[in-house]
């Protein structure tokens, strides 16, 4: 389980990265993210739309109502905006530079070699 | 489902409403259902997939700013702040001592009901003693006496040392954030029905255990008073008493813990309740009153018990309850506080 404070900060690029091929809903994304991350990492549900109001505002997704199937029930499902596909590559570069940066303080085991 | 419905009824329940708020209960609401639904298509219990959707909601505060909240949330925090050494509970721990209590409750309700049986044994021996055939009968009952009573001893013993590490706990005082308090609230709310269940029966059964007593003891003293066989009947009506009582005491018992472990913890932490703990019934009483009263049905049922096995007239006795119930009300009325009134 990752400490929330850790990742709270990429918490929308997780979400925008599930948007980037296919609109999607709260649950679907959050189960995503769950599977994805092999269990490691589940979001709580106040996280999960506390991030959609907030890049929603921001203009980086879109809400529309729609049904899953013919007949189902009327969800509201969420598609990234180019705003957000700006967002999101900013971000990967960010998390790039970062863990760049960060890996080159983290101890090496002693299994792995002197390095 | 109602249950998720109620615990994010409850979370929404202090908040303005505004466009926002609705929107994200709504969100929240279907998140919520779409996992319950899906845990329980797993094969997942009911309560299972509850307690799963319920500790992976996260924390209104969250939502805080952006649902311009802030004030609700804070009013709430700035409660708990006035506390601030106090242990912290979240909800996983909050339902691990629920559970606890729960079956700490069901041991000393089998440990009192075991304490009122212990008599049973004697009784009936006593009624058959005379006979040659039953010559072991009463060794045999005062042994059976003691194995209850030792056996409760021990349920007692254990119990307390279950629940000796929720020690901290219990002393207060508590720090919940506002989810926890609104689901122990929730979980308290969905007991209820049970625990007035368990209240009913309890009592009734109480009051119908005089039944047999009082029947069997007109009969016999009908048919012909002193006769051996009618004399054994009203004694194994009044050791029917004992099983009546005993199954509605632990009924009673196990209700009363199981209500209490959930006012204790809203009491601790969420300041919200009020001295729950206190009988409603005698709420309106004055201190005098509230003393009174508490050792008042417990003196009604020594002396019920004291006069009956003294005389060994349970056909005239019970005529204390009816008496008890009525003188009652009477103290309840000369004890009353003045506002009450």
């Amino acid at each position: 389980m990752i400490s929330s404070d850790i990742i709270r900060g990429y918490n929308d690029t997780i979400i925008l990265y599930l948007l980037l091929d296919a609109p999607s809903y709260g649950y679907e994304i959050s189960k995503r993210i769950r599977s994805i991350s092999g269990e490691k990492y589940i979001i709580k549900e106040t996280t999960l739309y506390s991030a959609f109001t907030r890049m929603e505002k921001n203009g980086f997704i879109e809400s529309f109502y729609a049904e899953k199937e013919e007949g189902g029930k009327r969800r509201t499902y969420y598609r990234i905006t180019d705003a957000g596909r700006a967002y999101y590559s900013e971000k990967c570069e960010e998390w790039n530079l970062t863990k760049e940066v960060i890996e080159k303080f983290i101890a090496k085991e002693t299994a792995n070699g002197n390095a | 489902m109602e249950t998720l419905r109620n615990y994010l009824e409850n979370m929404f329940m202090n908040l303005p409403v505004t466009p926002e708020v609705l929107r994200a209960k709504q969100e929240l609401a279907q998140m919520m259902e779409d996992k319950y639904n899906e845990l329980k298509a797993e094969g997942r219990t009911e309560n299972e997939a509850i307690g799963i959707v319920i500790s992976e909601f996260g924390n209104l505060s969250e939502l805080a700013e952006d649902l311009g909240i802030n004030d609700a949330v804070r009013a709430h925090d700035s409660e708990m702040d006035m506390q601030p050494e106090g242990l912290h509970v979240n909800v996983q721990m909050a339902e691990a001592y629920l559970a606890d209590k729960a079956k700490s409750a069901v041991r000393i309700g089998i440990g009192v009901m075991l304490c009122i049986f212990s008599v049973v044994g004697t009784i009936l021996a006593a009624a058959v003693e005379d006979r040659p055939v039953f010559s072991t009968a009463l060794p045999a009952g005062v042994a059976a006496m003691f194995i209850m009573i030792g056996c409760a001893v021990g349920l007692f013993v254990y119990s307390a040392t279950k629940d000796s590490v929720w020690k901290e706990l219990e002393r207060g005082p508590l720090q919940m954030d506002f989810s926890t308090v609104e689901y122990i609230k929730n979980r308290k709310q969905s007991y209820h029905p049970t625990h007035t269940i368990f209240m009913t029966i309890g009592i009734v059964l109480c009051v119908v255990s005089v039944v047999p007593v009082t029947v069997f003891g007109i009969l016999g003293d009908r048919a012909s008073s002193g006769s051996q066989n009618a004399e054994s009947m009203t004694i194994a009506a009044a050791a029917s008493l004992f099983i009546f009582v005993g199954i509605g005491v632990m009924l009673i018992v196990q209700g009363s813990i199981r209500k209490e472990a959930f006012d204790r913890l809203l009491n601790a932490g969420g300041k919200t309740v009020a001295s729950m703990s206190e009988d409603p019934e005698y709420a309106d009483l004055t201190d005098t009153g509230k003393r009174v009263m508490s050792v008042y049905w417990p003196c009604v049922t020594c002396a019920y018990l004291a006069w009956s096995f003294l005389t060994f007239n349970w056909h005239i006795t019970w005529i204390i309850w009816p008496i008890a119930a009525v003188f009652s009300k009477v103290l309840q009325a000369i004890f009353i506080k003045k506002e009450a009134l």
